[in-house]
């Protein structure tokens, strides 16, 4: 019975066991539920977050591959671009055939290939996959902008990232920069626009487009000398500008300076008169040592800072003044040397470092290794007075290249890049040709201005209108009716780009040469007749006298040297005698003078300064060009030295050396470099100062208001070559300077594969969501 | 043997004790539920705001400059002080589109070959006699014609969200860090269910992608 009631009990207690076990059991099921139901959208959500992140991130990576191949290989293309003109969008036209430049790289799972079979790059990166496009979009170059060539600086560029079935796509639009054809100056250090000397009242001018300096942009008259104040002196003045950028700093003006900008699409033309920085220079800054104050720092109390300008300025600024928050940080890279060595080794002229023989004279403290020189191959193409030296190869590709140091001067015959891997002294006049066939043009450019050289910014329309002529030269550039004034003309150094302000017979040619031919004349006709035969461009060109007394003749050829000396006694008296007989007459016709002037005289000249361009007397120059170049600018300026109104009828030029191009080097800052409105920067200069006379380097010809010198074109520096020796010695002093942007520039000679060097900056940007079919079928 | 019944006092019994279990169980999958109903409030209340973010982030990544001053530098120490009712706290930026269609020989002097959108985000008190928030998020929008000119007519504002606790902008003071520079963006938004206990903070930096037009 006992029995009976425990198993009863236990049944009951079973009974209760199963409904507690039930209940249990429910509510377990309930709360497994809720946390999975709970937990399952958390992780799928978690998930698809994690997904849509890095198919976003993959398409960012597509975007910045195309850039990279953009930047590697300009003519890099997948595809051409149609414009639906009705729905004012872009699409996909043809693929095209295309090449990578941007290497595989196994250690980061990278790959591309072309695999998409609809052409677009492909490329795994982790977990996922990337593709994209790149086209040039089909526009017209504007006329309204001269420094940009729209036809050639629009991509389309659109990628997609995939991982797993989770498709994101980015589409931009992306310009492509040409620092080198874009930007009047261009720095990837710190652009410094403070030239000049204490105590002088002269203006250098910039004009024209666009400055950026990539870590800040300094523009200021002189106000200091190594930190100290000093007398002011130079100032700057900036004119038909477009903008001024920084990419990482700010933009200081240590001075009021008056900036005109010109008009744009729905901006009109300004000029502003730019407050002082609000951030002023400090004048017992901090630096992390001498040195670094010596050679360049920005001083702590102003480095990384973006000065503002006052609301009464800021709106007439507004897309003028761009500082680091503008999106504009450019930054090109640097040159493909090995590239362009390779093009001078197949089709080019490639001088290897032992065929630069030449001892190239230089300053003490410029070259520690090779003592008072540099070795150099000297490239002289001649010009509309003299010969050159150089000889190109037959169908020429256009490359010149260089192991060792070049000097350059004369007017290239054709498009050229001319590279060196180390530095190039632009050493003349370079790249500015004449056409002869005009009579106005008939020993050099025709150099006039509205005003005078040193008031004008620039020269006069009609002679401007020259240089723009040669956009439409036609395919023979000596055709006279169609001659092409300048060419493009890329130079292209490792380390430095000097010019070199030495010699005048180099500098001053086209200017001293027709006032020779004035001052011999002189010897021979009355002053006012030599004057009008031999200066005014609607003159005879003859010698209209009685020279059959050979005698009479020879003395007034001496009397010529006497004033003008060649420095060789026996030269002088060869020529005299050479000209008495020759010209045994009572007349001499142009052409007849010109032949002798320019094969006979001019040449003698020029080889007397090879040797005797140190000779003085009662301690000034002795050399008859020296003193030719004297009494031109005494004609041509007024008794303060003030040049007068320019004429355009006449071949009476301020002395002006003109150098048009695109200048490009890659060395870090290695001179004197005090930061700020600050007399002591020197920058790559040489010639005309007390250190050059001491150094055998040349003598003091001009000073800094007697001569310009005109950079016509841009000048770009990479500071990618962070080896360059310290410059411990003063090399130059410096001269009146006009940098003028070349609005040829965009357009001349500016193939897809050209080589220029490039930044992209994007325009527009757009994220889409993608599905796994866009994909497939992108 | 005649099998004993069950009888009423066990029957009680079992059900009394049936009752308390249920009780029980009834009480913990009640608790557990509300449990997860915050979570998902808190998870909802997040997603709303992350919502937003994506929102503005993506409008922004899009633009093309940001106007000068919006929104006022901060460093991080700065930032944590920054208030939603500040009338600095804002953002204006634009986003340009371009149309290659237009051909340039085509354009008049002053036109130029796109047109811009100024966006700005602002906030406002949901109930001006507060002295904070809630807030409301606005998106506010100016076109400009391809002359670089406002078209005022076509402004358009639109609530982006309501009953925001706090959304300041800021543009990261920072030197040192990567993001210096970036727009940065901190939101708190409290659950907006029964039970109100839980809200969520995002912070998120980002930059603009475009360009001012040259």
């Amino acid at each position: 019975m006992n029995g009976h009631v425990i198993s009863g009990c236990a049944a009951r207690r079973r009974g209760s066991a199963i409904l507690i076990a039930l209940g249990l059991g429910f509510v377990l099921l309930v709360v497994i539920a809720s946390l999975q139901s709970f937990s399952s959208y958390r992780i799928q959500n978690s998930i698809m977050e994690n997904r849509n992140l890095k198919a976003l991130a993959l398409a960012e990576a597509g975007i910045s591959f195309a850039m990279t191949e953009l930047g590697l290989d300009s003519s890099f293309r997948t595809h051409t671009i149609k414009i639906d003109a009705a729905k004012k969008e872009l699409a996909w036209d043809q693929q095209v055939d295309w090449q990578t430049s941007v290497a595989n790289d196994a250690d980061f799972s990278f790959s591309q290939q072309n695999t998409s079979g609809k052409g677009s790059y492909q490329g795994t990166l982790g977990d996922g996959q990337f593709r994209f496009r790149v086209g040039l979009i089909p526009y017209e170059d504007d006329p309204r902008s001269k420094n940009i060539d729209e036809s050639k600086c629009y991509f389309k560029i659109d990628a997609m990232g995939r991982v797993g079935d989770t498709t994101r796509s980015v589409s931009c639009i992306v310009q492509r920069r040409f620092p080198g054809r874009e930007f009047l100056m261009f720095d990837m250090e710190f652009l410094s626009i403070v030239y000049g000397e204490p105590g002088e009242t002269n203006i250098n001018k910039f004009s024209t487009g666009n400055l950026y300096g990539h870590k800040g942009v300094e523009i200021g008259q002189i106000l200091l000398d190594a930190h100290s104040p000093t007398t002011p002196g130079t100032k700057q003045e900036l004119f038909d500008m477009h903008s001024i950028i920084s990419g990482a700093g700010g933009i200081f003006f240590w001075q009021p300076t008056k900036v005109e900008f010109r008009a744009r699409p729905g901006m009109p033309a300004e000029t502003v008169t730019i407050p002082p920085s609000n951030i002023p220079f400090p004048s017992h800054g901090t630096y992390s040592s001498p040195e670094a104050e010596r050679y360049g720092e920005v001083p702590a109390e102003i480095a990384g800072k973006v000065p503002t300008f006052p609301d009464s300025v800021k709106e007439k600024l507004k897309g003028r003044i761009l500082d680091k928050n503008a999106m504009v940080s450019l930054s090109p890279g640097t040159p493909k040397f090995a590239d362009l060595m390779m093009q001078a080794q197949n089709g080019g002229k490639y001088i290897p470092a032992a065929e630069c023989t030449t001892q190239y004279k230089i300053t003490p403290g410029w070259n520690p290794n090779d003592g008072d020189h540099v070795k150099a191959a000297i490239l002289d193409f001649g010009n509309g007075i003299h010969k050159g030296n150089v000889t190109l190869p037959s169908n020429f590709n256009g490359v010149i290249f260089s192991d060792s140091n070049l000097v350059i001067k004369g007017n290239p015959p054709r498009d050229v890049k001319i590279v060196s891997k180390k530095s190039i002294f632009v050493a003349g006049d370079f790249n500015q040709r004449n056409n002869k066939t005009r009579k106005e043009e008939r020993y050099s450019f025709p150099q006039n201005y509205d005003v005078n050289a040193m008031d004008s910014e620039d020269y006069s329309t009609t002679a401007k209108n020259l240089l723009l002529d040669d956009l439409s030269a036609g395919a023979n550039p000596d055709d006279p009716a169609k001659f092409k004034h300048h060419f493009a003309a890329n130079v292209i150094a490792n380390e430095r780009i000097v010019y070199d302000y030495r010699s005048p017979i180099d500098c001053f040619e086209n200017e001293i040469y027709p006032y020779m031919k004035f001052a011999l004349a002189k010897e021979l006709i009355p002053e006012s007749d030599a004057e009008t035969n031999m200066l005014n461009i609607s003159g005879s060109g003859e010698i209209d006298a009685d020279l059959t007394d050979k005698a009479a003749t020879k003395n007034k050829i001496a009397s010529y040297f006497e004033k003008f000396p060649l420095c060789d006694e026996n030269r002088e008296k060869e020529l005299a005698t050479e000209f008495s007989d020759t010209f045994n007459t009572n007349k001499i016709t142009d052409a007849d003078y010109e032949k002798f002037c320019n094969e006979k005289l001019w040449d003698a000249y020029r080889k007397s300064y090879e040797t005797n361009y140190l000779e003085r007397e009662a301690g000034k120059p002795k050399l008859g060009v020296y003193k030719l170049l004297t009494q031109l600018r005494a004609k041509i300026c007024d008794a303060s030295g003030k040049p007068k109104q320019d004429k355009a009828d006449d071949y009476l030029h301020f002395p002006e050396m003109t150098t048009n191009g695109i200048f490009q080097s890659c060395g870090v800052r290695s001179n004197l470099f005090y930061m700020g409105p600050d007399y002591s920067k020197r920058y790559d200069e040489m010639g005309r100062s007390l250190a050059c006379v001491s150094a055998g380097v040349g003598l003091q010809h001009s000073d800094m208001k007697e001569m310009i010198h005109r950079v016509y074109g841009s000048e770009v520096r990479y500071a990618t070559n962070k080896t360059l020796p310290r410059i411990t010695g003063p090399s130059y002093a410096p001269p009146t300077r006009r940098k003028l942007y070349d609005p040829t520039l965009p357009s001349l000679d500016i193939g897809d594969g050209s080589g220029d060097i490039a930044a992209f900056v994007i325009l527009t940007w757009k994220d889409l969501r993608g599905s796994p079919a866009e994909y497939t079928n992108f | 043997m005649r099998r004993r019944g069950t009888n009423l006092i066990e029957i009680m019994m079992a059900v009394i004790i049936l009752a308390l279990l249920m009780t029980a169980l009834y009480y913990t999958y009640s608790g557990s539920r509300k449990q997860a109903q915050a979570v998902m409030q808190a998870h909802q209340t997040n997603d709303e705001l992350q919502r937003l973010f994506d929102r503005i982030t993506d409008d922004l990544r899009e633009s093309n400059f940001v106007l000068d001053g919006t929104p006022p530098k901060a460093s991080m120490a700065q930032a944590k002080n920054l208030k939603t009712e500040d009338p600095a706290n804002y953002i204006s930026f634009h986003k340009v589109t371009y149309d290659f269609s237009l051909e340039p020989k085509n354009l008049a002097t002053d036109q130029c070959n796109y047109t811009q959108l100024r966006v700005t985000y602002k906030l406002e008190k949901a109930d001006p006699g507060q002295a904070t928030g809630p807030y409301i998020l606005w998106r506010e929008t100016l076109p400009f014609d391809d002359r670089r000119q406002q078209v005022p007519a076509q402004r358009a504002r639109k609530v982006l969200m309501e009953g925001l606790d706090e959304l300041v902008f800021y543009r990261l003071d920072e030197p040192n860090l990567p993001t210096n520079g970036s727009v940065c963006i901190r939101a708190r938004l409290a659950g907006r269910g029964k039970d109100s206990r839980y809200d969520s903070t995002l912070v998120t930096s980002i930059k603009e992608r475009g360009a001012e037009p040259q």
